[in-house]
């Protein structure tokens, strides 16, 4: 029995600072010839939160160079904007192919779990 | 009796002096000014004076009333001077690339201004072509490239080092969207506040401080980005520049020698070229309008460089002589026109005008007064123009400091042009008492003769002038006994058979009719009769009220008397001017008389229907009859005089010698010949004095008297100075000649009392004298009867 018969779902986990593009190629070579399901997993980072914690972190702004406070909630907006980018960016070169995509935000401790758990899945990382 | 009729024969005006005939046309050859010209060698003098002084405020104003021949006679003497003088400058408007908004004036040599325009045109088609290849070029490319990697590299450089620095203390730079996080790290980690607080305080304040110090030069470096990315783009821009100035120097080079003799278009190219330079960019950009429903027929930067020709002449030309019809303020001076783009009004230099006193700028302009004067503005624009010796084409809201908008305000452009103003005499007269700037911008008066003195050299310079018309007109020749007639037509015009009338307009007129009628009998050339029918057929054509006068005497409507005696009643004779067409027509005068205080009553003062030229003369008489005959009697008379079925307004004093009779014949009891109309004015000595329109009283008398029947006792008293006047129709002078119609020439009172009651002088004088004592006698007892009668009552 190949690979090919027995891989039933295909796990792409990227995190922010992944080559999304080389992964996304490896996961078309390994989709090839076979029927596997495709979920992408996107692994929050969890260094802004970490960061936010901090009382003494601030942004410093691109623009101006002015700082101000870095807070939990501006760390959930700095996540959630990467991950909303890196969908965009998979969903782009999803479109170039017949695969439909599905999409999740997990965190750390989650994709470690997941990746554990399934026993039939090829996880491209 | 035989004495008086002896006498009156005396006063009879031969037929040869009722119409001096035009004979013949004296041989000689006139010279071709004096045709030009005839007769009017000091309006001539003058305009050659007025035109050849090149001297401020030596401007024309030329008098004469219309159809004078003013504009005809000033052009041709202008053009005659204009002709030695080069051809003026042009001038043309150009963008002012330091202030848009005051467009600058280059003046350029006659006809160079239309090829530097186009030179300019060429010129930008190039540019469009040579500096967007300029930046195509691979050299241009490389360089680009490099600066821009300087830049980048820099920038870099400036994170490598904030990122090394970092790193080297476990500091993460962590890139948000919009900037950077700087945290702790552990183990490649980021630490959490729970681990923070577990770190030892030393630890943990030299990450604060770490951090801090690396938050403030991480904050440094950005802030330095701006004059970074600045420096870049003037990099960039100065390398635009040189890649521009290369292309650009290399094509106005080119245009620069050719007009390096011409010191404002030189000075124009150099700030061109700057500007090009200026903005190098936008030559790169594509020719599209910005939205697609805007107008952009060229991009709005290459408009800048185009050239307005405002002015242009072509060399070895004439200096201009204009004459403008029509001076309105923006005809006179100029304008500034817009165009309406999405609602909005938009100009610039290109939509500047000139006006008349640009394209007349170093030769003549020739306007008329009135029109002038009638245009709002114009006036004061042209005087402001002439006394700052430049034109500023502004609009009369931005003069009068009423514009609140932004608009144009053109460089001045000098002015130096002669102003030939024609108009007529009163407004000559009224400018300089009322225009106290008048005197010094117009200095020369040019005042042309409304007649010439009829001499066989002036009459053969008519006739030459005569046949030039026809030609001019292309007009079928006329023959000599027409152009003869029509010189006694021309003398009749003038009032006077010793002069002829300049009015060319009504000269035109008579020989274009009389041309007309000429052609309606298929006649190769103009003969004696067409002349006649023309002049027959036009008072016949303006004739309507004339026959109305003359059917309502006929039909007893309004009652003059042709035939009888009657005291205190005469036949005046008055004349109606309606413009094209004069007559006259006798007028019944009365006048009644009675014992009173000295005093001649002027009815028609009395209700205002009389001039004050009329009362001046009823005045007159007044004094004449108590000075000639009762100088020492108290003049104890009441008199009144009227014109009978006179329903409008009189004026004149050509009627005093009636009025007179009139009153002699009231007071004296003798009765005036009825079939005899007078005219004339008297003065305070009794002397006649010669009237205006004397021809047409004559003739309107010799109708009625000859629609009711001619018997050889009709005839008209004139004062003897109007015999020189006389130029009566023809058939006037054919009665007259057959002796059934007669006209007497008076000089003074007495002998019009004598011909008018057939009366000796002496005799009427007594009767006046007695009657006028027996007044004074009967006034005198009447207030002594009055003194007793009121002492008696005491």
């Amino acid at each position: 029995m190949s690979d090919a018969d027995t891989i039933r779902r295909i796990l792409l986990a990227v995190t922010e600072t992944s080559p999304v593009e080389t992964l996304w190629q490896s996961l078309l070579d390994a989709v090839e010839n076979s029927r596997a399901e495709v979920v992408t997993v996107f692994v929050r980072d969890e260094h802004w939160r970490r960061a936010a914690s901090l009382p003494f972190t601030r942004e410093i702004s691109r623009l101006s160079g002015l700082q101000a406070e870095f807070t939990h909630r501006r760390a959930r907006q700095v996540s959630l904007a990467t991950a909303v980018r890196v969908q965009q960016r998979l969903e782009h070169l999803a479109s170039k192919t017949r695969l439909k995509l599905e999409f999740e935000v997990v965190s750390e401790q989650e994709g470690a779990e997941l990746a554990r758990r399934e026993r039939h899945i090829l996880l491209v990382r | 009796m035989a004495e008086i009729i002896a006498r009156n024969e005396q006063l009879v005006v031969p037929t040869a002096r009722l119409r001096t005939t035009c004979d013949a046309i004296a041989t000689r050859r006139a010279e071709v000014a004096d045709v030009a010209h005839v007769g009017q060698r000091r309006a001539v003098e003058s305009a050659r004076f007025g035109i050849g002084v090149e001297r401020e405020g030596f401007n024309l104003f030329v008098m004469g009333p219309p159809g004078s021949h003013r504009h005809a006679l000033v052009t041709e003497l202008a053009e005659a001077r204009a002709a030695r003088k080069p051809s003026p400058e042009d001038w043309c408007y150009a963008n002012n690339f330091a202030n848009p908004e005051r467009p600058r004036a280059l003046r350029l040599p006659a006809g160079r201004g239309a090829a530097f325009r186009e030179d300019m045109h060429a010129l930008i088609d190039e540019i469009r072509i040579a500096i967007p290849a300029a930046f195509e070029e691979e050299d241009y490319r490389n360089q680009l490239k490099a600066l821009e990697s300087e830049l980048h590299e820099e920038i870099e450089q400036q994170w490598e080092d904030i990122r090394r620095k970092a790193a080297k203390d476990d500091i993460a730079v962590l890139q948000t969207p919009s900037g950077y996080v700087l945290a702790p790290l552990r183990d490649g980690k980021v630490i959490d506040d729970k681990d923070f607080k577990e770190l030892p305080d030393d630890e943990r304040k030299s990450i604060e401080a770490t951090i801090d110090k690396l938050g403030e030069e991480l904050q440094a470096r950005i802030e330095s980005l701006p004059k970074l990315r600045k420096q870049q783009h003037e990099r960039v821009r100065a390398l635009d520049r040189e890649v521009t100035a290369h292309a650009v120097t290399v094509l106005i080079q080119e245009l620069a020698a050719k007009y390096a003799d011409v010191p404002d278009v030189a000075h124009y190219l150099e700030e061109a070229r700057e500007d090009i330079i200026e903005h190098a960019q936008e030559f790169r950009q594509t020719d599209e309008p910005a939205l697609p429903f805007l107008r952009n027929d060229i991009p709005s930067l290459l408009m800048s460089y185009e050239i307005n020709l405002v002015v242009g002449n072509e060399p070895d030309r004439p200096a201009p002589v204009i004459y403008e019809t029509n001076p309105s303020y923006p005809n006179l001076v100029g304008k500034v026109e817009h165009r309406a783009e999405m609602g909005a009004l938009l100009t610039d230099f290109r939509m500047v005008r000139g006006g008349a006193l640009l394209h007349a700028n170093g030769g003549y302009l020739v306007l008329d007064a009135h029109r002038v004067l009638g245009r709002p503005f114009a006036w004061e624009a042209l005087k402001q123009a002439l006394f700052t010796k430049e034109v500023r084409i502004e609009s009369p809201a931005d003069t009068l400091g009423f514009a609140t908008t932004t608009t144009l305000k053109p460089e001045p452009i000098p002015l130096d042009v002669k102003i030939i103003l024609i108009g007529e005499r009163w407004l000559y007269y009224l400018l300089s008492l009322y225009d106290k700037e008048f005197g010094s911008l117009f200095k020369v008066a040019v005042d042309l003769d409304d007649d010439v003195e009829r001499t066989g050299d002036s009459v053969a310079a008519y006739a030459k002038m005569i046949g030039n018309r026809v030609r001019s007109h292309e007009l079928l020749p006329f023959d000599e006994a027409a152009v003869r007639r029509v010189i006694e037509q021309r003398a009749r015009q003038a009032d006077d058979s010793e002069r002829l009338s300049m009015n060319m307009q009504s000269l035109d007129d008579l020989l274009v009719e009389a041309e007309y009628w000429a052609r309606q009998h298929d006649a190769n050339s103009v003969g004696v009769d067409d002349v006649v029918e023309a002049i027959r057929r036009k008072k016949e054509r303006l004739g309507r009220i004339e026959k109305r006068i003359v059917d309502a005497i006929e039909r007893d409507t309004l009652l003059i008397d042709t035939s009888g005696e009657c005291v205190g009643q005469i036949n005046g004779l008055s004349v109606i001017d309606l413009g094209d067409h004069r007559f006259g027509h006798p007028v019944r005068i009365t006048a009644t008389t009675r014992i009173g205080t000295g005093d001649v009553v002027d009815i028609e003062r009395e209700v205002e229907l009389g001039g004050a030229i009329h009362s001046k003369g009823v005045m007159i008489l007044s004094s004449a009859l108590s000075s000639r005959y009762a100088p020492d009697t108290p003049l104890s008379l009441h008199g009144s005089i009227v014109f009978e079925q006179s329903y409008g307004g009189v004026d004149g004093d050509s009627a005093s010698v009636a009025e007179l009779c009139a009153l002699l014949s009231s007071i004296s009891k003798l009765p005036i010949r009825q079939n005899v109309a007078c005219t004339g004015s008297i003065n305070q000595l009794g002397r006649v004095q010669a009237v205006g329109g004397v021809n047409e009283k004559i003739e309107g008398f010799y109708e009625i008297c000859k629609a009711r029947g001619l018997d050889g006792t009709h005839g008209v008293v004139i004062p003897k100075d109007n015999v020189k006047h006389l130029m009566l129709r023809e058939d006037v002078v054919d009665a007259v000649d057959k002796g059934r119609f007669a006209v007497w020439a008076v000089e003074t009172i007495d002998e019009a009392v004598e011909t008018l009651t057939g009366t000796r002088a002496d005799v009427v004088s007594g009767k006046v004298e007695e009657q006028l004592v027996e007044y004074a006698r009967q006034r005198k007892r009447f207030a002594e009867g009055t003194s007793n009668g009121a002492s008696n009552n005491e």
